[in-house]
C-alpha cells in the first residue's frame, strides 16, 4: 500500500515537474522570439502589402464575433445594473457607469480575449501547418526570410488592428447599453449621448485603447511562436493552435493587471 | 561520360540529433552536370544530407563546398546568394497552401530574382508547359492530385533556372507510371537547363532513369559509391537485400 502511494506520488511529481518545465521552456522560447521580432521588424524588405492583407483578413474575419459580443456586453451590463441603481434612485448615472466600465476595462479586455481566441489559434494553426509541411523551409530556400515574411507581418497586423476593433466594440457596446435602457423606459439617443459625453473625457480612452496595442501584440506573437516552432505533424498543429489561445489569454490578463497598475501610478486621478 | 570539375564537395560531414547520428564523417563529390542518387533506408539521414547542403540545417562538423563556398561558414546573405543558383524539390512538394499555382510559381521569381511582371508571366507559362500542367495555372494546391503537386513543385524549383537542384524523394507515394513520367521529366529538364542534381530516393525505377552515379548511406556512413549497374552486380548482402524484390517476397 505504502509503495503504491509512493509510486503515485512520484508520478504526480513527474507530471507537475514536467508542467513547470514546459511553462518555463515556453516563456524562455517566447522571450527569445520577441527579441528576434524586434531585431527583424526594422530590417528590409518591408512587406507592406502582406501587412495590409493580414489586417484586412484579421479585421474583417473578427468583425462579426466582436460585434455580437460588443452589443451583448452593453445590453447585459445595463440590464444587470438597472435594478440596483434604481434602488438608490441613481438610474441617471447608468450611462456614465456603463460607458466608463466599457471604455476603461471591459471593451479592451473582452475584445482582446475574443480576438486572441479567434486570431492566435488561427495564426498558430496556419504557421504550424506550414512548418510541418515544409512550406517554411521552402520559403527559406527561395532566399526569403520566413520570420520577416510570416511572423513580422502578422504581428504588426494584429498590433494595429486590435485597437481599431476595440474602438468599434466600445461604440457598439454603448449602442447596446442604450438599447437596454430603451427597453425599460424611453431614453432618447440624444439624452444618452449627452450623459456619456458629460461623464467621459478623451483621456479615458487613452489607457483603455492604448493597452490594446500590447494585447494585439501578445495575440499575434504567441500564435506565431507556437505555429513557427510546431513539431510532430497534424497533432503538433492542433497543439499549437490550442496552446496559443491559452497562453495568449493568460498573458493578456496578466499584462492588463500590470498596465492598469502602471496607469494608476502614472495618472492617479485617471 | 566526361565529368567536369566538382561543383559540390562534402568533406567529413557529421550531423547528430541528440544521441542519433544520421551522418557520420561523410565524404563525396558531385561533378558539374552529374546526377547523383542517394539511397538509404528511412531515417538513414538522406534528407538531412540535402538540408545540410542547402543550409537549412547546420552540420556539427565538416565542410560543404558549393560553387567554391563553404556553406556552414556563410552568413544568411551569402547563403541566399548561393541559393539563387539552387533549387529544392521537397518530399511533399511544399506548395504554399494559401496561394494559387500561379502565385506559387511567381513567389521565387519576385522574391529571389526580382523580375518584371512580363518576364515573370513568360517564365510561369514556360515552366507549366514543361511539366505539362498549363491548365492548373489558377488552381489551388488542394485541388491538385499527388502527382500534379510534384509536377508543380518541380516547376517551382526549376523556374529560377538553378545550376544545382536537390530532389527529396521526388517519386514517393506515386504509382509506377507517374513515377516513370516524373523521373523522365526530371532528366529532360536537367538536360534542357544543363543542371547538376542530387536525388534522394528509395525508388530503384526512378534511380535507374535519373542516376549517373549512386551512393548508399547506412548508419551514418557511405557504404557504396558507384553506378546503378555496379549496384545490380554487387555481392554486398545489404545492397542485394535492399534492391532485391525476391528477398522482400521471401
Amino acid at each position: 500500500m505504502k509503495n503504491r502511494i509512493k509510486k503515485n506520488l512520484d508520478i504526480l511529481d513527474n507530471i507537475i515537474l514536467n508542467k513547470i518545465y514546459e511553462f518555463f521552456f515556453t516563456i524562455g522560447g517566447l522571450s527569445i522570439f520577441v527579441i528576434e521580432f524586434f531585431k527583424q521588424v526594422f530590417k528590409p524588405p518591408y512587406e507592406v502589402e502582406e501587412i495590409k492583407k493580414h489586417m484586412d483578413e484579421l479585421g474583417v474575419k473578427t468583425l462579426p464575433i466582436v460585434s455580437v459580443t460588443g452589443i451583448i456586453m452593453g445590453l447585459v451590463l445595463t440590464m444587470q445594473s438597472q435594478p440596483v441603481m434604481a434602488k438608490f434612485g441613481a438610474e441617471a448615472f447608468i450611462p456614465a457607469m456603463v460607458s466608463l466600465s466599457i471604455i476603461k476595462e471591459l471593451g479592451p479586455v473582452i475584445t482582446a480575449l475574443i480576438f486572441a481566441g479567434r486570431v492566435s489559434s488561427g495564426i498558430g494553426a496556419e504557421l504550424g501547418s506550414m512548418r510541418v509541411t515544409e512550406q517554411i523551409d521552402a520559403m527559406e530556400v527561395s532566399a526569403v526570410n520566413p520570420f520577416n515574411f510570416l511572423v513580422v507581418t502578422r504581428v504588426i497586423a494584429t498590433t494595429m488592428i486590435l485597437p481599431l476593433l476595440t474602438i468599434y466594440v466600445i461604440f457598439i457596446s454603448l449602442f447596446g447599453s442604450w438599447l437596454a435602457m430603451n427597453l425599460t423606459g424611453s431614453v432618447t439617443v440624444k439624452y444618452y449621448i449627452d450623459a456619456v459625453v458629460e461623464s467621459v473625457q478623451y483621456g479615458d480612452f487613452i489607457p483603455g485603447v492604448g493597452k490594446t496595442f500590447v494585447f494585439g501584440f501578445i495575440a499575434g506573437i504567441v500564435g506565431a511562436y507556437k505555429g513557427f516552432t510546431a513539431t510532430g505533424g497534424t497533432e503538433g498543429v492542433g497543439k499549437a493552435s490550442t496552446t496559443s489561445v491559452v497562453i495568449a489569454s493568460l498573458l493578456i490578463l496578466i499584462f492588463d493587471m500590470i498596465l492598469v497598475r502602471i496607469t494608476l501610478w502614472l495618472w492617479p486621478v485617471v | 561520360m566526361v565529368m567536369a570539375s566538382s561543383i559540390i564537395k562534402v568533406e567529413n560531414l557529421t550531423k547528430s540529433f541528440g544521441s542519433v547520428k544520421p551522418l557520420d564523417n561523410i565524404n563525396f563529390e558531385v561533378s558539374e552536370g552529374e546526377n547523383l542518387v542517394v539511397f538509404g533506408r528511412s531515417g538513414a539521414g538522406k534528407s538531412v544530407l540535402l538540408k545540410c547542403i542547402i543550409g537549412l540545417l547546420k552540420p556539427d562538423s565538416g565542410n560543404i563546398w558549393v560553387f567554391g563556398k563553404n556553406i556552414p561558414e556563410l552568413n544568411i546573405d551569402e547563403l541566399n546568394e548561393i541559393r539563387k543558383n539552387m533549387g529544392f524539390l521537397f518530399q511533399g512538394a511544399a506548395l504554399y497552401d494559401s496561394m494559387t499555382v500561379k502565385e506559387n510559381l511567381e513567389f521565387p521569381l519576385t522574391k529571389l530574382l526580382k523580375l518584371n511582371q512580363e518576364e515573370i508571366n513568360k517564365r510561369i507559362i514556360e515552366a507549366l508547359e514543361m511539366v505539362g500542367l498549363k491548365e492548373a495555372l489558377n488552381k489551388m494546391p488542394s485541388e491538385l492530385s499527388g502527382g500534379m503537386k510534384k509536377r508543380i513543385g518541380l516547376a517551382r524549383s526549376i523556374i529560377t533556372r538553378p545550376k544545382i537542384i536537390l530532389y527529396d524523394e521526388p517519386t514517393t507515394g506515386l504509382d509506377p507510371i507517374t513515377t516513370k513520367e516524373i523521373s523522365k521529366l526530371i532528366v529532360s529538364l536537367q538536360k534542357f537547363f544543363n543542371m547538376t542534381s542530387i536525388t534522394v530516393t528509395h525508388d530503384i525505377l526512378c534511380a535507374k532513369i535519373i542516376a549517373d552515379r549512386a551512393i548508399m548511406l547506412r548508419e551514418g556512413k557511405i557504404i557504396f559509391n558507384g553506378t546503378i549497374e555496379e549496384i545490380e552486380k554487387t555481392e554486398n548482402e545489404f545492397l542485394k537485400n535492399f534492391f532485391s524484390y525476391e528477398e522482400i517476397k521471401n
